[in-house]
C-alpha cells in the first residue's frame, strides 16, 4: 500500500480497510486508514462504484428523453440536476420561460434544498449519538417529501422542470400547505438549536473537530456549506444571481471567526445549515406572497426538439455547492455533448486531508458533515 | 481585474500563443480564449499568477461535431476576487480510434483540477502529465480496472460482454430455459 504516514504518535500502527460493504462503511467509496493508536495518520479514499454511465446514456438518447437521467445523477437532490440543464438549454435554445414557472421552480429548489440538509443535520447527529434529534430531523424532512408527492407524484426524483417551464401547475392546497410548513419549520429550528446545538456533548464531539482551513477550501476549490463554514462567502445566488434569485431578499450565512480561531470544524458546518433553512423558509415565504398568475409552460418539448448547434453552461447553488451543467449541441435531435460538474467530486479529494488527525471516534462525524454524494461525484 | 483591460494585456505580450478570442457559445459576458496546445500551460500561469484568476471551476471536455474530430478542452476560471469569469481552450486533432492524448496537467497550476483530470483522463483517454494519480497508479478511476476503451468517445463500441456476462441477450432468445427463466 502506498500510503503515506506522515507522524507517529504511539507507534501502534495498525490498517483499517472500509469496503463498500463493510460494517463501518461510510457510503460508496473504498476507504483505507492508517491508524496509529486511535488515530488517523493516513488516509487513501477510492470511488467509482457508483459510475453508472449517465453522460453517455444522454448521448444515446433524445433531448425530449434526458430529463430521467439528469434527475438519477443525484435523486434525492433531483430538481437541481433538472434545473441546471433546463437553464443551460433554455440559453442556447433561446426559449423563455414564464414567470409563475420560475417562482415554482425556486419555491421547489428551496424546498429540496430544506430537505438536504435535514438529512445532513440527521446524519450528523446520528454520528454523534444524538438519537432524539435524528428522529426529529428526519420527521420534518418527511413532511416536506410529503408536499413533494402531492405535487408530482414522487418523493425522489420529481422530473418536474422541462425546458421552458414546468411539467404541471401546483397541485390544489400545495401553497397552504407549504406556508402551515413554513410557519412549522420555524419552530423546529428553535427546537434543534435548543436541543443540540449548544448541547455541551454534541459540542465536545464537534466543536474545533475536522477543521478545513480557508487556505485549504481555495486549495481544493471547494464551495457550498462547507466552504461558508470555514469563512469563506461563496454562493452562486449572490454572486452570479440566476431565475430570481436578484430580486429575493436573502442572507449568505457563512461563519466569521476571529482572528487565530480554527473555522469549519463539524460545528460549524452544522449552524450554517441550520441557518441555511431559516433563508430557504424565508425565501419560500417571500415567493408564496407574490405569486403570479399565469402559465406554467409555452413551449412544448416534443420528440423532434432540437437544440441550435452550440455551447451552453449553467452554475447554480446546489445544497452542497457551486453545481453546473455544459452543453454541446450539433443542431441535432441529440445531445453532443452533456457534462455535469459536482461539488461532492471536490470535497472527495479533501477527504484524506481531513480525515488525517481525526480520532476513530470522530471520523464518522466528519464524514457525514461533509455531505458526500457519491451519486453526483461517480455519475 | 477588468475583463477588457486582460484582454487588451494578453493580446500585447503573448498574441503568439492565442489562436482567439471570443465568447463562450451565445454567453457574450464570458469571454473564450483559444490558445495553442503547446502554450497553454504558459497563459494558464500567467492568468493565476500575475492576473490572480486562482480559483479553478471546472474542466469541460467534449468532441467537437465538425467533421474534422477534435477534442475540445476548456478550463473555466474564476478571479477571487472580482468573480470574473473565463474560459481557456485548447483543440486537440483526433486521429485515430483509441488514441491516447497526453497534456499537461493543470492540477500543477489549479490543485482543484485534479478531480477533473482524473474522472475524464479515464472516460476520454487523456494522460494528464504530472498529475501524481497517472503518476503513480496505473489504475482506472471511475471503471473497472480491466475495462478497454475510452466510453465518452464518440467512436467508442460498447463491448459485448465484461467478465463473461454478456451485455443483453442472445438475437432468437424467446422462449424460458428449464428453470422457467428468461424468455
Amino acid at each position: 500500500m502506498d500510503l503515506e504516514v506522515n507522524t507517529l504518535k504511539n507507534k501502534q500502527i495498525s490498517r483499517w480497510d472500509l469496503d463498500i460493504f463493510s460494517k463501518g462503511s461510510q457510503g460508496n467509496f473504498s476507504l483505507q486508514l492508517e491508524l496509529d493508536g486511535d488515530s488517523i495518520s493516513a488516509v487513501k479514499a477510492d470511488r467509482g462504484y457508483l459510475h453508472r454511465g449517465i453522460e453517455k446514456c444522454f448521448e444515446k438518447s433524445l433531448w425530449f428523453n434526458v430529463m430521467p437521467y439528469a434527475d438519477r445523477i443525484e435523486s434525492e437532490t433531483s430538481v437541481f440536476n433538472e434545473l441546471a440543464l433546463c437553464l443551460s438549454v433554455e440559453r442556447l435554445a433561446e426559449i423563455e420561460v414564464p414567470l409563475r414557472a420560475q417562482y415554482i421552480r425556486i419555491i421547489v429548489c428551496e424546498l429540496t434544498r430544506m430537505t438536504s440538509h435535514l438529512k445532513c443535520l440527521a446524519k450528523i447527529a446520528k454520528a454523534c449519538g444524538a438519537d432524539t434529534a435524528t428522529h426529529f430531523l428526519m420527521r420534518d424532512r418527511e413532511k416536506i417529501l410529503d408536499l413533494f408527492e402531492l405535487l408530482c407524484g414522487a418523493r425522489f426524483s420529481l422530473n418536474y422542470f422541462r425546458f421552458g417551464g414546468v411539467q404541471s401547475d401546483l397541485s390544489e392546497g400545495f401553497i397552504e400547505r407549504v406556508v402551515d410548513l413554513c410557519d412549522s419549520i420555524r419552530l423546529r429550528l428553535k427546537e434543534y438549536n435548543e436541543l443540540l446545538s449548544y448541547n455541551f456533548p454534541f459540542l465536545e464531539r464537534t466543536a474545533q473537530v475536522g477543521c478545513i482551513s480557508k487556505e485549504n477550501i481555495f486549495k481544493y476549490g471547494i464551495t457550498g456549506p462547507i466552504a461558508r463554514a470555514s469563512g469563506v462567502l461563496s454562493d452562486v445566488r449572490r454572486s452570479r444571481p440566476y431565475s430570481l434569485y436578484n430580486r429575493i431578499d436573502f442572507e449568505v450565512v457563512h461563519h466569521a471567526l476571529p482572528v487565530g480561531i480554527n473555522g469549519g470544524s463539524i460545528h460549524d458546518r452544522f449552524m450554517v445549515r441550520l441557518k441555511e433553512i431559516y433563508q430557504s423558509v424565508s425565501i419560500i415565504s417571500q415567493l408564496v406572497d407574490s405569486l403570479p398568475a399565469g402559465s406554467v409552460k409555452e413551449v412544448l418539448i416534443q420528440q423532434d426538439f432540437c437544440v441550435p448547434e452550440g455551447e451552453s453552461i449553467s452554475l447554480i447553488e446546489s445544497p452542497r455547492g457551486e453545481f453546473g451543467c455544459y452543453i454541446m449541441s450539433d443542431g441535432s435531435t441529440s445531445p453532443q455533448r452533456i457534462q455535469f460538474f459536482t461539488p461532492s467530486s471536490k470535497v472527495f479529494e479533501i477527504l484524506p486531508e481531513v480525515l488525517k488527525n481525526c480520532t476513530l471516534d470522530n471520523f464518522p462525524a466528519v464524514v457525514a458533515s461533509l455531505d458526500l454524494s457519491l451519486a453526483e461525484a461517480d455519475r | 481585474m477588468e475583463i477588457s483591460q486582460l484582454i487588451t494585456e494578453l493580446q500585447e505580450k503573448y498574441s503568439e500563443h492565442l489562436i482567439e478570442i471570443g465568447s463562450f457559445g451565445n454567453i457574450q459576458e464570458l469571454v473564450c480564449l483559444s490558445v495553442k496546445a503547446e502554450s497553454a500551460p504558459l497563459i494558464m500561469r500567467v492568468l493565476r499568477d500575475q492576473f490572480e484568476f486562482t480559483d479553478f471551476i471546472s474542466l469541460l471536455v467534449a468532441e467537437t461535431p465538425s467533421r474534422e474530430k477534435k477534442l475540445r478542452l476548456s478550463a473555466f476560471i474564476r478571479h477571487q476576487l472580482s468573480g470574473s469569469e473565463l474560459v481557456i481552450r485548447v483543440d486537440h486533432s483526433i486521429t485515430g480510434t483509441d488514441q491516447v492524448f497526453v497534456i499537461p496537467s493543470l492540477s500543477k497550476i489549479w490543485n482543484a483540477a485534479t478531480s477533473f483530470e482524473k474522472e475524464l483522463g479515464d472516460l476520454f483517454g487523456v494522460f494528464f502529465e504530472g498529475n501524481n494519480y497517472f503518476e503513480k497508479s496505473k489504475k482506472r478511476y471511475l471503471l473497472p480496472d480491466n475495462w478497454e476503451g475510452f466510453p465518452l468517445r464518440k467512436d467508442y463500441v460498447f463491448p459485448m460482454e465484461f467478465l463473461d456476462i454478456p451485455h443483453s441477450r442472445p438475437v432468437g432468445q424467446s422462449e424460458p430455459d428449464e428453470h422457467g427463466f428468461g424468455g
